[in-house]
């Protein structure tokens, strides 16, 4: 009887191993099927006019809604990516300091930088530049700030026609053209600076330095530094391919002002997502992930493409405006814990990983 | 047969003449005879070859998870093994292990010398060898727990065979549960004096033929929506159906198969612990209490399995918190009878130098292990930092499954070995087993708590080098192997013995004390 069992063992075993190691297919996925909502349709129990789209309404229920208890935690994180982005250094968006680097900005654009009072942009060593929001391509300098353009020689800023620089608003504004002068806009209210088709702003910094503002044109910041639009120029391009578990690509350098074409595809066997994240926001998603949570508050990312069914592919123009370092990772559960998730940074802030 | 055997109660019963029985039965007996004991040691048997496979499939993807990095085992290979281990290891081994075991037992203990229903008892093993067969070929790769719509949108066209084999696994186990619960309340006894076991195989009966209900539509509603039987599907949400149907459909079953298998290795600890102590257990009441109670409890509490879903939450949680808390009340008037009775007088040396002893302490040990995490998983605020889905909830059931009830089923079979074979297992081969698998499912099991406390996720086959998880890793595989090892040696002891064993005794497991002049000492009572 043992004998007996033993051999039926062995033998069945061996079947066994063959049919569940060797001899399991290859990856597969049943095509989804066809939905309820569809097979009515078919039939015409549906009227045409309904619409079978993906219901957006139902991104509002509360199932994806921020629980109480995390709400804390996420407007910690928020502010620390507040108090983050509001003490950062604005000076290493140094636009004097290497030859030739220019700010274009392309019509129709806004550049929003600041909303409080003392916050400052250095274009050289030591000065300052605070450019308030409005809109039409104006420039406010609020109460105490300075503008100082004075270092270096030969910087240019073409202001178009039509463009207006208004640094009217409270006494004690200073725009520093050159070594030592000052530019003060602000004894009189509603001043402006209308600085005609080809005049030369000398904003004095370096050889070549330029900020071309074409006509009525405004400077547009996206959210966390980076500004994601659908197509557009761009410096370069670079290919990302996903698969099961990593980006061809896990570490991006880039350089402050560049534009780069993303062109993502999933070369891989199953759908991914993909989005950037800010590091303050990649807390709150470290804390989720440890709870088990798979609401990963991947609808708070700066750019979000839910679903990449394998072979799938997109692609979008992002502009880098601010230094700094962002996260690029696959959100479906445990991707990022298996390795999908890469960091872009500009020089000197990468993470360490 | 001794007076020490005969007077002490109902649990004494447990005694047969030693006969060759494995060595003289024809393949034809083997395979249909309805003798009782011949379809115990099929299902036996049977359930040891299901180990192996099972066993095999850990020790695959064990290697392959021992450093992160993918190195022989793809994703579809390792999702296949891991779900064929977890059913062949529920469905194929342990339950169908201790069951049989009761099978064995049953008639002797109640004194019946047959078993009633064994026509079932057949029909019953062989729908299980039909469904076994089926989750070979079908291959599912969707995790034991099937959770739709996973369940039948992945694996391969044979995927449906994996649905029916669920199906079939409930009709088995509908005709064993029918079978012990017939056996249970046979006997010429009243329900006062009802030995343990017969408690036991009354109330894991009703548990049996109650719970599997839920499972086998569960497997009919996979079955249907996977083949689109109908227009609307019972758990397909595209048309119409719901996962959380499926979730509280499945775990009305999934938790009574935890106690499926439980019970019955506790009602062999009450059968064989008063036999090798020779005196009565501590409380006998509290055994019965408790078996009552587990009942009772299995089937309401199955929503802690996934509390994270939306619908546990809230009052509802707290609820099935509660009751699960409460099911810690049979489970510790158990394991204290136990400890109790452990204490009631000198343990004989005959019983201490017995390996089914020394499995039954160790496996009271793992109980107790097993259900100190089980303490902190029906913690709601735990539950969802680093419990739920991590390794840390495998730590647990492999605590109270292999630590339990394996090594307890383990007990149960050197206990009854020398009445089959007429012979003795050889000691030392045995005492390497006990110790490979103590210290093996030690680590094993330990690892797994380690790496689940450091948030291990688990239905990985491929994980990042992250601080400590590669070493909790290592510990597992090595535990893996060690059990593997201790396997091997169990499964020759048994060949080996079988034919060349020494002769049993009249009375395999005479007492025999430290000290002659207690040999005939009435414990304190």
């Amino acid at each position: 009887m043992i004998r007996f069992f033993v051999l039926t063992g062995l033998i069945g075993g061996l079947a066994v191993a063959y049919l569940t190691t060797a001899g399991v297919g290859p990856i597969t996925q049943l095509p989804p099927p066809k939905s309820l909502l569809t097979d009515f349709r078919e039939k015409g129990y549906v009227p045409e006019s309904a619409s079978l789209e993906e219901d957006e309404a139902a991104e509002e229920l509360h199932v994806f809604e921020v629980p109480d208890e995390d709400a804390i935690y996420l407007a910690e994180a928020e502010a620390a990516f507040e108090a983050m982005m509001g003490s950062m250094d604005m000076s290493s968006m140094d636009m004097g300091t290497a030859d030739g680097a220019t700010m274009d900005m392309a019509d129709g654009s806004t550049m929003d930088m600041s909303t409080t009072e003392g916050a400052t942009m250095d274009m050289a060593d030591g000065s300052t530049m605070d450019m308030s929001t409005t809109e039409g391509a104006t420039m406010d300098m609020t109460d105490g700030s300075t503008m100082d353009m004075s270092t270096t020689e030969g910087a240019t800023m073409d202001m178009a026609e039509g463009s207006t620089m208004d640094m009217s608003t409270t006494e004690g504004a200073t725009m520093d053209m050159a070594e030592g002068s000052t530019m003060d806009m602000s004894t009189t209210e509603g001043a402006t600076m209308d600085m005609a088709e080809g005049s030369t702003m000398d904003m004095s910094t370096t050889d070549g330095a330029a900020m071309d503002m074409g006509e009525g044109s405004t400077m547009e910041m996206g959210e966390g530094g980076l500004l994601v639009t659908e197509d557009g120029d761009f410096d370069r391009e670079i290919v990302l391919i996903m698969t099961e578990w990593e980006f061809s690509d896990m570490q991006i350098d880039v350089k402050m002002g560049e534009r780069i074409k993303f062109t993502v595809k999933n070369g891989g066997q199953i759908p991914h997502e993909f989005m950037f994240m800010s590091p303050p926001l990649m807390q709150a998603v470290n804390y989720r992930t440890t709870r088990a949570d798979w609401s990963l508050f991947e609808h708070e990312a700066l750019f979000e493409k839910p679903l990449v069914l394998p072979d799938g592919e997109f692609s979008f123009v992002l502009q880098v405006q601010q230094p700094g370092s962002w996260m690029f990772m696959c959100m479906l559960p445990y991707h990022m814990q298996m390795g999908m998730m890469g960091q872009m940074a500009t020089e000197g802030m990468a993470m360490d990983m | 047969m001794s007076d020490a055997i005969k007077n002490h109660g109902p649990g004494m019963l447990a005694h047969w003449t030693p006969e060759n029985i494995v060595g003289e039965t024809s393949i034809g007996d083997i395979l249909f005879s309805n003798d009782y004991r011949k379809i115990a040691l099929k299902g036996i048997f049977t359930a040891f070859i299901m180990l192996a496979l099972g066993g095999f499939f850990a020790l695959a993807f064990r290697s392959e998870l021992t450093v992160p990095g993918v190195q022989f085992l793809g994703a579809k290979v390792y999702m296949t093994l891991m779900t064929l281990h977890g059913m062949v290891m529920v469905f194929g081994f342990l339950i169908p292990l201790v069951v049989s075991i009761l099978y064995f037992m049953l008639p002797k203990v109640m004194g019946t010398e047959k078993l009633y229903w064994s026509g079932l008892a057949q029909l019953s093993y062989w729908t299980l060898i039909v469904a076994a067969v089926l989750l070979v070929i079908g291959r599912p790769d969707f995790t034991w727990t099937a959770y739709a719509p996973m369940s039948f949108r992945t694996g391969n066209p044979y995927l449906w065979m994996g649905h029916v084999a669920i199906i079939l696994v409930a009709i088995s186990e509908f005709l064993a549960g029918a079978v012990l619960f017939r056996n249970g309340i046979s006997g010429n006894f009243k329900w006062g004096e009802l030995p343990l076991m017969g408690w036991a195989a009354t109330t894991v009966g009703l548990l049996f033929m109650i719970s599997v209900l839920p499972l086998g539509f569960a497997g009919y509603g996979l079955l249907s929506d996977g083949l689109h039987w109908a227009q609307t599907a019972f758990f397909d949400p595209s048309r119409g159906g719901s996962i959380e149907r499926f979730l509280y459909i499945f775990w009305s079953y999934g938790h009574p198969a935890v106690y499926l298998p439980f019970v019955p290795a506790i009602a062999v600890i009450y059968t064989i612990m008063p036999r090798l102590l020779g005196h009565k257990m501590w409380s006998y009441w509290s055994g019965v209490v408790a078996f009552i109670l587990l009942a009772l409890g299995a089937m309401p509490i199955g929503p802690h399995h996934f509390q994270p879903v939306h619908t546990i939450s809230g009052g509802y949680e707290r609820f099935v918190q509660i009751l699960t808390m409460l099911v810690f009340i049979p489970s510790v008037l158990h394991v204290f009878n136990w400890i109790s009775t452990l204490f009631m007088a000198p343990i004989p040396a005959s019983a201490r130098r017995a390996i089914p002893f020394k499995f039954m302490v160790m496996s009271i040990a793992f109980i107790i292990y097993g259900g100190a995490t089980a303490f902190l998983n029906a913690q709601i605020a735990p539950d969802s930092d680093f419990i739920h889905n991590t390794y840390w909830i495998p730590a647990h059931f492999h605590a109270m499954f292999v630590g339990f009830t394996a090594q307890m089923a383990i007990a149960g079979f050197y206990y009854l070995y020398p009445y089959f074979t007429g012979r003795m297992f050889n000691q030392a081969m045995g005492n390497w087993h006990f110790w490979l698998w103590q210290i093996g499912l030690f680590l094993k099991i330990t690892g797994m708590g380690v790496a689940g406390y450091i948030y291990f996720p688990r239905w990985v086959y491929d994980y990042l080098d992250m601080p400590g998880w590669m070493e909790a890793q290592i510990v597992i595989t090595i535990g893996g192997y060690m059990v593997g090892a201790g396997f091997l040696i169990f499964i020759f002891n048994v060949a080996w013995s079988a034919r060349w064993g020494k002769t049993a005794a009249a009375d395999p497991w005479p007492l025999e004390m430290d000290d002659p002049a207690a040999q005939t000492a009435q414990p304190a009572e």
